[in-house]
């Protein structure tokens, strides 16, 4: 199963900004890297490790589904992420308050995956997500 | 360059009609002058009793290099302008999406070959009008969403020294511009129509040297999004900072990812794709 953000990145411009953007990389370049990133890189760290309390960072979001993908726009990082079915599953159900267990059972009924494979796919997922800041850890518990 | 006034009428004053804006060129330096023929000769005139919407006054240019000079030389000032004109474009047409991309077009429907500076647009275009493209732009696609169209914009088509193996050579009446050679319209081997192409496929183009050939692969609404996210250039005068209507388009037209080596492959890629 692939999982994790297949996210990419790219700083909107000042408004009217005619010019060429030379300073930015390729959005298809990042895109690779964070895929890569996702479908082979080990879990860097246990499930145990993400049942810090986290919130949401959905304010400054813009979220679009397009073809069972989601294209999260954060207007105030300047980015924009493209999150593939697993991973727009796992910040679905995490913006909904559900706890991580939750989330893991549900991806094993979904891709008849195992639950060690299913908790490890939702902590990288949630690491990542993290990493581009589209959770935030936080002290407040959301129960 | 100014847009405040001089006394008298300059003795060239250009006018060409640029995504339906007449942009008026004002100038007394011939050498200005003809430089600005060479790049924005494709463009139509407009009609004659139109008033500017955009008009540029360029001072005399500094003939002889002179460090510290007020006025810059002849091909920076028009540089300078062509910039700024991108800029006031946007200003001016608020309702179209302008996207860093080349187009071409084939049997009335456009090509948009988006990518990076660098990516090969204008190397890849010069080739494709030497096989019966159609020249739209080598630089920015005016895109009309909801009409699904893209406005030519016929600047002529800049090249990077030197020219890349295979490529075919400069005609005459190229001109020198600051770090690129400007290829007139009239001197290009295809014609520039002066009317809107339906958009039938967006190219992001990815040239690679260290392969060979040209691989297309069909991209998803999602992924064309959010690379054309990344070349779009008035996100922000569009609801939502521009995100809703770069998905409008991404879901309405065919999108690939080119990886090019070969100029040629490339030209037979693009060739059959819209064929």
């Amino acid at each position: 199963m692939k999982q994790g953000t297949e996210a990419a990145a790219q700083r909107p411009g000042p408004l009217l900004d005619g010019s060429v953007r030379r300073e930015q990389p390729s959005v298809g370049d990042m895109a690779e890297q964070i895929a890569d990133q996702g479908t082979d890189a080990p879990a860097r760290g246990s499930f145990d490790d993400h049942r810090l309390p986290f919130e949401m960072q959905s304010r400054s979001l813009i979220v679009r589904e397009v073809e069972g993908e989601l294209l999260i726009l954060d207007t105030r990082a300047g980015r924009i992420h493209q999150l593939n079915a697993t991973a727009a599953l796992v910040w679905r159900r995490l913006n909904e308050g559900k706890e991580l267990e939750a989330v893991a059972v549900e991806l094993t009924e979904r891709f008849e995956i195992d639950l060690p494979t299913a908790r490890a796919d939702v902590g990288r997922t949630l690491e990542t997500l993290r990493s581009e800041g589209l959770v935030c850890d936080t002290d407040v518990d959301l129960g | 360059m100014s847009t405040s006034g001089e006394s008298g009428a300059p003795p060239f004053s250009l006018r060409y009609r640029v995504v339906e804006r007449c942009v008026v060129v004002e100038t007394r330096d011939p050498i200005v002058a003809s430089l600005v023929r060479a790049v924005l000769g494709g463009f139509a005139p407009p009609p004659e009793d139109r008033r500017a919407d955009i008009r540029y006054r360029l001072p005399p240019a500094r003939r002889r290099a002179a460090p510290g000079a007020a006025s810059p030389g002849p091909a920076r000032l028009v540089h300078d302008m062509l910039r700024r004109l991108t800029v006031d474009l946007q200003r001016q047409r608020t309702d179209l999406l302008f996207l860093h991309s080349a187009v071409v077009a084939r049997r009335g429907r456009a090509i948009l070959l988006v990518g990076a500076s660098g990516s090969g647009k204008s190397t890849t275009t010069w080739r494709l009008l030497h096989h019966g493209f159609e020249y739209l732009s080598d630089e920015l696609a005016p895109v009309d969403v909801d009409a699904g169209s893209v406005h030519p914009y016929p600047r002529a088509l800049a090249l990077k020294l030197p020219l890349h193996a295979g490529q075919p050579p400069l005609p005459a009446g190229a001109v020198a511009l600051v770090s690129t050679v400007h290829v007139p319209v009239a001197s290009l081997p295809s014609a520039a129509p002066g009317q809107s192409r339906p958009v039938d496929a967006i190219v992001f183009v990815d040239r690679r040297t260290e392969s060979s050939g040209a691989d297309l692969r069909p991209l998803s609404a999602a992924e064309a999004g959010v690379r054309l996210y990344g070349g779009a250039l008035n996100l922000l005068t569009h609801p939502n900072r521009g995100l809703d209507a770069v998905l409008r388009l991404a879901r309405s037209v065919r999108c690939f990812a080119l990886a090019t080596a070969d100029l040629q492959a490339t030209a037979d890629v693009l060739e059959r794709l819209i064929d």
